[in-house]
């Protein structure tokens, strides 16, 4: 019977590692003291012993990776104070005899940490060659099989005998650095076997716990490489002979993902870019038979990355053509590893479209190559694997890339793979990467002068032009950004151009044929550019003409000329049969003072028929009527038309259009500016009919004064038209006519408060003024 | 007849002499009464030669004997079988014949060429001894007997013929190893070198041992007692190797008291060594491999000082083991 | 007329900047302000824009909002948005700006027809464009100003356009005013002065 009851106490796992190392941290610390003092007291062989206790605590299976470490770094203090009794101190004792007397320990873990640290003194004295010492240490480590103990073991190994490898420039007696290679090169090998050991060791439901273990215990086995690259005696010759096979065996046989991963990038981080960049084709096809749990991309990408780098600050050996091997072999790896994610493939397509940008940005075949296996590899996979956000942001990258390295939109369409690539992207991705492609060529200003280009830009961004079949319902498209996507294709326009009008009017029928396609949504906002860019081009096809600079005689110009224009009718044309009747009014008015002014008068009068057509058929908003038959009268003002029956016909229609107005109010205002269509003084035409002019002053007048409620803005306009003739020195408004509008308007019209009572004062002043000055003022009282 | 000289013990004291024995080297030895006293350490051929002498405890009490001899005996004394020495060899010197001892006398005596083939050797069953015993025949009392015990040992020819031994044992399925120790006969300072070479491993091994063991087999016939010795286990790996591992042994002997084999002691003994490796696996099953290992005592017999006389030096060849040892498991 | 500097004229810190600018035409006739422009027009140096109208698009008015907050837009004849009035009276310091596109004077850019217009709209400074001709003129002690095309675009009344904008610095009953012109990819600057009467 129990006289004391015992209450188990259950801890959870981190606490019972907590205890567990606390107890094995103090017995470390107790025998640590015990040592220390032996020592003090010169007795060397207790000091042994007790050295021997403190690595009998390491000899714990209880500890995690981490709490292990933690001990081993009280002991290894321990330890090091030891080692730096032996080589100090005159303890008498020969080292070969140390040597000897630490095997006869019992258990083989105290045993090797004693002979490590006695080996190490053992070298320093120079007691023996250092060669044969390591030689013996690492055969002996063989000895602790244990994963945990024996990654330590051999680790305190590589730590003490870090400064004592031999290198060139030491004494070659001790050995060469080939010794210290081969050294180093089979403890790493051990390690990692031990590393990889833990894994396979643990059941599997212990795996993810395990694998974090084994994480924490990497800096371990990558020390190992680090120390190779520290020998001085490793150049490039030495680590692409002798050092890097023997590295890449041991990650390849290996075939453990965790060790492959972490070492390989451990490889590259380690050693510099000029010895990559002498071994490349060895690492891309070591990637290549690496276990399929291994990210691939991430070890080819960051070496790509470093490389390319390496290329912007340092000129390549022009034997090494770093692209083609890294495109060689991504391209066996990729067809390797069946089950790489698209993702990373794609990341890697990327990072070497950078690299060939980076290092060869002449070669542009080489990004052309890129693209081209991309295309090959899409085409082999399923659309919902390509629209996984994170590919779609890799293919549209590598399609942004060129765009932005070229800063040329033709360069770029000179990839013949580019193009596909779009294809394989969704309808709204197709729509951003077309306008980046637009934004890019209007950035950049590039000038696209052959028809070819214009056909393969305009079709490459298709998307943008015109109806596809995946695209979404009308209702779902942002009306805004719509519009805001068509005004850029619109700009583009101005960026065709070509010296050779024939070329320059290629390009347009081309782009006329691409745009037509866009729908009723897209051409009012595609066509009218073309339109200008149209009238342009003949304009300046006339000046040459005139100049001389291309001689061509009165009929081939009326040809050309006629081709032309009508190439712009049919494109109005196809904005008057979507119902836009304003703007294709004003597109006919702007056509014909182009038409006018290449005198091509038929034509002129023919784009004048059409325009009143609308006015007359289309336009039904009475303050669109005003507007647009106020435009009409200023530019049949503006024309050079010389044939006077032409000018009249239009000129009569105008104002009858005038009298048709909605209102009396705008009729007047109206036929008051129609005085003008009766009085043309420009340098290229007079046309001067003061009677006219006069009768339209006075129709108006008479409309606006019959009406009751006429407010009193015609009526000063009208007065300003008069003082506009009278200054013009027309004599078509006799002074005692405008005496009277004054009159009237101040007895019968004028109101004050009315909007245009400002306009009637600064008027007045303005003929007050003038009469001061101007001797034909004289007659006008106000 | 006096009783009270019988009573009161000894009339005389006894104290032995040995020639050339100032700078010889001695052996700490625990005698059968527990005592530890330290012997001179004589090679089998060197000649025991020296005085002894009887002094008188009462000057006036003469001591009456039927002869005074010296005698050289080599004696193998069995535990169990008390009382049953085997005097293997004896040299007999008679002193003084029958007569009177007055006073105290010194002797001298001298055992030439006496044969020790045999090493002295202090076991767990079985002792064998070399010493000089004077006795006194008495008529009418007890024999007055002195020894003088020495220790004897004898150096082996270095092996003629010295292979490794090298094996391959296995529990199929289970595991395969190849050892390699690389010599069959190691002398008493050397080391045992070797490797364990893993050829299959389907068992959690926790770690592997040698064991250095000393059997000691006395009697024949019916009684036969065998008494082994773990003199050590000397751990050689910690965890569990995969196959194609090699683990390296390293074992120095100097460290251990050992004898050389002794294959059969005039039938009455032997002595005999082996190496035991031991795998020990996560539920604590041990599999193992005993192998014998023949010791030999290596060294050349200093010449002796004074005496000038070259040496000749019959060593003792180092026997084979028998081919019928092999315990396998 | 001196050759100014910017770095010269945004040494003052004023607060009376004011740019008329208009007649871009963006997408009908150009793609863009000229980048040797955009350079120019710095967020924090302008207070004010009097823009004559026919943008087109709505982007040009964006980008005239990241400028500054005070925009004021007149409708051209392509403009797109039809909530710009056709005329507008700013008051700025001591002047009052009147802004109209142009096309409704008959004829365009007759300086007689300009006059009515600004006894119409009682203004000190009537801005207009739609010839795309830039042009600065005193009349009648009046400041008329056509600030051209920003961005250079075709016109069937003016020949071979040259970009150009102006830039007004009000102090006071003064106005200085920088015509910027872009001729040959370099910025050329006039400077003129104008007080009012």
């Amino acid at each position: 019977m129990n006289s004391k009851g015992t209450v188990a106490i259950t801890l959870s796992p981190e606490e019972e590692q907590k205890k567990f190392l606390e107890e094995a941290k103090n017995n470390v610390m107790v025998q640590g003291h015990h040592m220390k003092v032996a020592l003090d007291n010169g007795k060397l062989m207790d000091a042994l012993k007790y050295t021997s206790d403190i690595i009998n605590e390491l000899r714990t299976s209880l500890l995690s990776p981490k709490s292990y470490y933690a001990l081993y770094m009280v002991a290894f203090d321990y330890l090091q104070h030891l080692n730096s009794y032996l080589f100090e101190e005159k303890h008498g004792k020969r080292m070969i005899e140390l040597y000897e007397v630490v095997q006869h320990a019992g258990n083989v873990l105290p045993r090797l940490y004693l002979l490590i640290t006695v080996g190490s003194v053992y070298i320093k004295t120079k007691q023996a060659p250092a060669k044969d010492v390591l030689k013996d240490l690492i055969e002996m480590c063989r000895g602790v099989q244990h994963p945990t103990r024996g990654l330590f073991l051999r680790y305190y190994l590589s730590e003490v005998t870090k400064d004592k490898l031999p290198d060139v420039g030491s004494d070659e007696s001790g050995g060469t650095v080939f010794d210290s290679i081969e050294f180093i090169v089979q403890n790493f090998t051990e390690m990692n076997k031990l590393w990889v050991r833990m894994q396979h060791q643990a059941p599997t439901k212990d795996k993810d716990r395990r694998e974090n273990e084994r994480l924490d215990l990497r800096v371990l086995v990558g020390k190992n490489l680090s120390r190779l690259s520290q020998l001085e005696g490793v150049d490039q010759n030495v680590y692409s002979k002798t050092v890097l096979p023997k590295v890449v065996e041991q990650i390849i046989n290996c075939k453990e993902k965790i060790a492959q991963q972490y070492l390989m990038e451990i490889l590259i981080q380690v050693f510099p870019d000029e010895f990559h960049l002498a071994t490349l084709d060895t690492i891309l096809s070591t990637c290549s038979q690496l276990q399929s749990g291994v990210d691939v991309k991430a070890i080819i990408a960051s070496l790509i990355d470093r490389l390319a780098n390496y290329a912007s600050r340092n000129t390549i050996p022009e034997n090494i053509d770093i692209f083609a091997v890294f495109f060689n072999n991504v391209k066996e790896i990729i067809q390797n590893r069946a089950n790489m994610e698209l993702q990373d493939i794609l990341g890697l397509h990327v990072s070497l479209l950078n690299l060939t940008l980076k290092c060869y940005p002449e070669k542009r075949e080489n990004a052309n190559a890129v693209l081209g296996l991309c295309q090959q590899i899409l085409t082999n996979k399923s659309k919902e694997e390509i629209n996984k956000p994170t590919c779609v942001k890799q293919i549209i990258s590598l399609l942004q890339i060129p765009l932005e390295v070229f800063k040329n939109v033709l360069a770029v369409l000179k990839l013949t793979s580019y193009q596909p690539l779009i294809q394989f992207l969704s309808y709204n991705n197709r729509k951003k990467v077309s306008l980046d492609i637009v934004n890019n060529t209007i950035k950049n200003s590039t000038i696209i002068e052959e028809p070819e280009d214009v056909n393969s830009l305009l079709e490459t961004i298709q998307t943008l032009i015109k109806d596809e079949t995946d695209q979404p319902e009308m209702d779902e498209i942002d009306k805004e950004d719509f519009q805001e996507e068509q005004n850029k294709v619109a700009s583009l326009i101005h960026l065709f151009d070509s010296e050779d009008p024939e070329k320059l009017f290629k390009i347009y029928i081309v782009a006329r044929s691409h745009f037509g396609k866009g729908g009723a949504q897209r051409i009012k906002h595609t066509l009218v550019p073309l339109v200008f860019r149209s009238l342009k081009f003949v304009t300046k096809l006339k000046k040459q003409v005139d100049d001389g600079i291309i001689s061509l005689d009165e009929n081939q110009w009326t040809l050309i000329g006629t081709k032309i224009f009508n190439f712009v009718m049919e494109t109005i044309k196809a904005l008057v049969d979507i119902k836009l009747s304003e703007l294709s009014f004003r597109l006919y008015l702007q056509a014909i003072q182009t038409a006018d002014k290449c005198n091509l008068q038929k034509i002129t009068y023919d784009f004048a028929i059409k325009a009143l057509v609308i006015f007359q058929e289309d336009i039904a908003d009475f303050k669109a009527q005003v507007n647009a038959l106020t435009l009409l009268i200023s530019t049949l003002n503006s024309l050079s038309l010389s044939d006077v029956e032409l000018y009249e016909t239009l000129a009569g229609q105008t104002i009858k259009q005038a009298t048709r107005l909605l209102t009396p109010h705008d009729q007047s205002k109206l036929i008051s500016l129609c005085s003008h269509l009766f009085w043309v003084d420009h340098d290229t035409r007079q046309y001067k009919n003061p009677d006219s002019v006069l009768q339209a002053l006075r129709r108006s007048l008479s409309i606006i004064t019959n009406q009751s409620d006429a407010g009193l803005s015609v009526f000063v306009e009208i007065l300003n038209e008069c003082i506009y003739f009278f200054d013009q020195k027309s004599d078509a408004v006799p002074p005692q006519f405008i005496s009277d509008l004054v009159e009237l308007i101040r007895t019968t019209h004028s109101k004050e408060g009315d909007s245009a009572s400002v306009y009637l004062q600064n008027t007045i002043k303005y003929i007050a003024t003038k009469k001061e000055s101007d001797k034909s003022y004289a007659e006008i009282s106000v | 007849m006096n009783f009270f000289n019988s009573l009161t013990g000894s009339p005389c004291n006894i104290s032995f002499d040995l020639d050339n024995c100032q700078n010889r080297k001695t052996i700490e030895v625990t005698s059968e009464k527990g005592k530890s006293e330290k012997l001179f350490v004589f090679v089998g051929n060197e000649p025991v030669s020296g005085k002894v002498s009887i002094n008188l405890k009462d000057k006036a009490k003469k001591i009456e004997h039927k002869g005074i001899k010296v005698e050289f005996v080599g004696q193998i004394e069995l535990f169990y079988d008390r009382g049953n020495h085997y005097e293997f060899t004896s040299l007999v010197r008679e002193l003084a014949p029958a007569g009177d001892l007055t006073e105290s006398k010194t002797f001298a005596y001298d055992f030439m060429n006496v044969e020790k083939q045999y090493e002295s050797y202090n076991g767990t069953n079985v002792r064998l001894r070399y010493f000089v015993r004077l006795t006194i025949s008495r008529n009418y009392a007890s024999n007055i007997v002195k020894e003088y015990d020495i220790w004897v040992i004898n150096f082996n020819k270095p092996p003629e013929v010295n292979s490794n031994i090298k094996m391959e044992v296995g529990i199929e399925d289970c595991l395969h190893i190849e050892f390699e120790y690389n010599k069959s006969k190691y002398h008493l300072k050397d080391v045992i070198i070797g490797k364990i070479y893993f050829l299959l491993v389907r068992i959690k091994i926790k770690y592997m041992e040698i064991a250095l063991i000393k059997r000691e087999q006395t009697g024949s016939g019916p009684n036969v007692f065998s008494e082994s010795e773990t003199l050590t286990k000397f751990e050689i790996m910690d965890g569990a190797p995969v196959r194609g591992e090699s683990i390296p042994v390293r074992l120095f002997l100097s460290v251990f008291d050992l004898t050389p084999t002794y294959r059969s002691v005039h039938n009455k003994f032997s002595v005999k060594y082996y190496l035991n490796l031991a795998l020990v696996d996560e539920d604590d099953k041990k599999y193992f491999k005993q192998q014998e290992i023949t010791l030999w005592r290596r060294g050349v017999s200093k010449p002796i000082a004074n005496t000038g006389k070259p040496e000749v030096h019959n060593e003792i060849p180092t026997p084979d083991p028998d081919a019928s040892e092999d315990d396998s498991e | 007329m001196n050759e100014i500097t910017i770095a010269d004229i945004l040494k003052y810190k004023r607060l009376n900047f004011i740019i008329a600018i208009g007649d871009l035409h963006v997408p009908h006739r150009s793609h863009g302000i000229p980048p040797e422009f955009k350079k120019l027009l710095v967020p924090e140096k302008i207070q004010h824009i009097l823009c004559t109208g026919n943008l087109v698009s709505k982007d040009i008015h964006d980008y005239f909002k990241t400028l500054t907050s005070d925009v004021h837009v007149v409708k051209g004849e392509f403009d797109e948005n039809s909530s710009y009035p056709d005329t507008k009276v700013v008051t700025i310091g001591q002047f009052k700006f009147g802004l109209c596109h142009g096309q409704q004077i008959v004829p365009w850019g007759d300086k007689t027809s300009l006059a009515a217009l600004q006894r119409e709209m009682d203004v000190d400074v009537l801005i207009t464009g739609h010839t795309h001709h830039i042009e600065v003129f005193e009349a009648n002690n009046k400041l008329f100003i056509n600030p051209g095309s920003a961005t250079g675009a075709f016109s069937n009344i003016t020949h071979d356009v040259t970009p150009s904008f102006v830039l007004m610095d009000v102090q006071g009953y003064d106005i200085t005013i920088y015509i910027y012109k872009l001729i040959d990819g370099s910025v050329k600057v006039e400077k003129l002065e104008h007080s009012k009467q």
